[in-house]
């Protein structure tokens, strides 16, 4: 899981995406124990309440779930949930960046995908 | 009674025909880490002073609770209050032991055990004389006073003046890993906005003696953008926004702004966060004030 924190986002935002990133290397598996609150706080720096906001918001989206007295826990299916959402956004926001980047320098379709085919 | 920790009504202190304090009234909840934020001369200090039962306000000019009872003269609240001031007032010949020894006698929640890992941690020396220590010494001590105090109400009014780097890392981790085990009402005054405001829970801003903004810190954070680009594309992206300041470079225009939905990049248009420290200054604009007014972003 990301170790450290930068400026880019908001602090929750940057926790819950910390979390995702972890679940979705494998890192932390499905059924398997998420740090606390406090242990965010802790590690980061960071005020607790803020740190529950980035694993609050985890929990709505059904990513992790709480077992009471035990902690929290990475849900089943979070996996494919968190690949879903992320290639949403990714399409929505990196691609449409690329594309925008990519026609301010004029390269062509036919460019890109060459590139593409020749990266992957 | 009530469960604010501390609750401030209509609250004026003046200073000859100047407004120190100018009718404010706010309350925080206990258990919360909240940022004092303002300019120099702004009312910080004053208020605090009030609040710890220092100053007076003026006659018959606020209502003044800590934990529910007013602070004046009494002994049961003000050992719940540990205010560690910018300056101490300590007797210069005074060793930093005798200083710890009588200070510890004040506060019923000290921990000996914790006071000595704190001197460690924050490099000081007991047997050097008050007098002796550097401005950072100086703070250091206040920090290792209010952190072994864990008094239900610590309030730390500047408390990075000359600490070295090391030394305010070793504050901000110290002070969330001893919150998260002993929690408690925390007040940090701060003009290092960027580097502290991860520890607040929220933000109090004064400004000109007044109240101007309490708020969720981490969520006010998160409302201050930076657009840039092309105008027309700039322009549609901050509508239903609050432009704080423009500013033109090149053939690009930046708008600071205010917003409480998040603004997603368009073609044209970039789309940066703004620092808390950015936000409080566009916040404090005194040009922008009635417009920040109208807007119900601050008081």
């Amino acid at each position: 899981m990301k170790a450290i924190l930068d400026g880019s986002k908001s602090i929750f935002i940057q926790i819950c995406e910390a979390v995702e990133d972890g679940i979705l290397t494998g890192e932390i598996g499905e059924e398997q124990p998420v740090p606390s609150t406090n242990q965010f706080a802790k590690h980061f720096s960071i005020n607790p309440a803020t740190a529950a906001k980035g694993v609050n918001l985890l929990v709505d989206e059904g990513i992790i779930y709480k077992k009471r007295g035990i902690g929290m826990f990475v849900a089943a299916g979070a996996r494919e949930k968190i690949r879903r959402k992320r290639k949403q956004a990714f399409i929505r926001d990196k691609l449409n960046e690329l594309l925008s980047e990519a026609e301010k320098l004029d390269i062509s379709k036919a460019e890109i995908i060459e590139i593409i085919e020749r990266e992957m | 009674m009530n469960n604010y920790a501390i609750e401030i009504k209509g609250l004026t202190k003046t200073y000859g025909s100047h407004k120190a304090i100018d009718n404010m009234s706010l309350s925080l909840e206990p258990n919360k880490i909240y940022g004092l934020l303002g300019r120099n001369g702004a009312g910080k200090t004053t208020l605090l002073n009030i609040l710890t039962g220092r100053l007076f306000a003026d006659a018959g000019k606020g209502n003044v609770k800590v934990f529910g009872s007013p602070v004046y003269e009494n002994v049961d609240i003000l050992k719940q209050i540990c205010y560690v001031e910018e300056k101490g007032f300590y007797s210069g010949v005074l060793k930093v032991s005798d200083i710890l020894s009588v200070v510890r006698g004040l506060y019923p929640t000290w921990d000996m055990e914790y006071e000595k890992r704190l001197l460690l941690l924050f490099e000081l020396d007991t047997r050097k004389q008050y007098r002796q220590l550097s401005r950072g010494m100086e703070s250091s001590l206040g920090l290792v006073i209010g952190l072994a105090s864990r008094a239900p109400l610590t309030i730390f009014d500047e408390p990075s003046l000359g600490l070295d780097a090391v030394i305010r890392e070793r504050f901000y981790s110290e002070i969330i890993e001893d919150f998260t085990e002993n929690p408690r009402t925390v007040i940090i005054s701060t003009h290092l906005i960027d580097e502290v405001n991860s520890l607040f829970e929220e933000v109090v801003i004064v400004n000109d003696g007044k109240l101007l903004l309490k708020a969720d810190c981490a969520e006010l954070k998160s409302k201050g953008f930076y657009l840039s680009g092309r105008e027309e594309a700039v322009r549609k992206a901050a509508e239903g926004a609050v432009v704080l300041s423009e500013e033109r470079f090149g053939g690009s225009l930046t708008l600071s702004v205010y917003s409480e939905k998040e603004i997603a990049p368009t073609e044209g248009a970039e789309v940066q966060p703004m620092s808390l420290q950015k936000l409080f200054v566009e916040l404090i604009n005194p040009m922008i004030h009635e417009q920040l007014v109208k807007g119900g972003i601050v008081k």
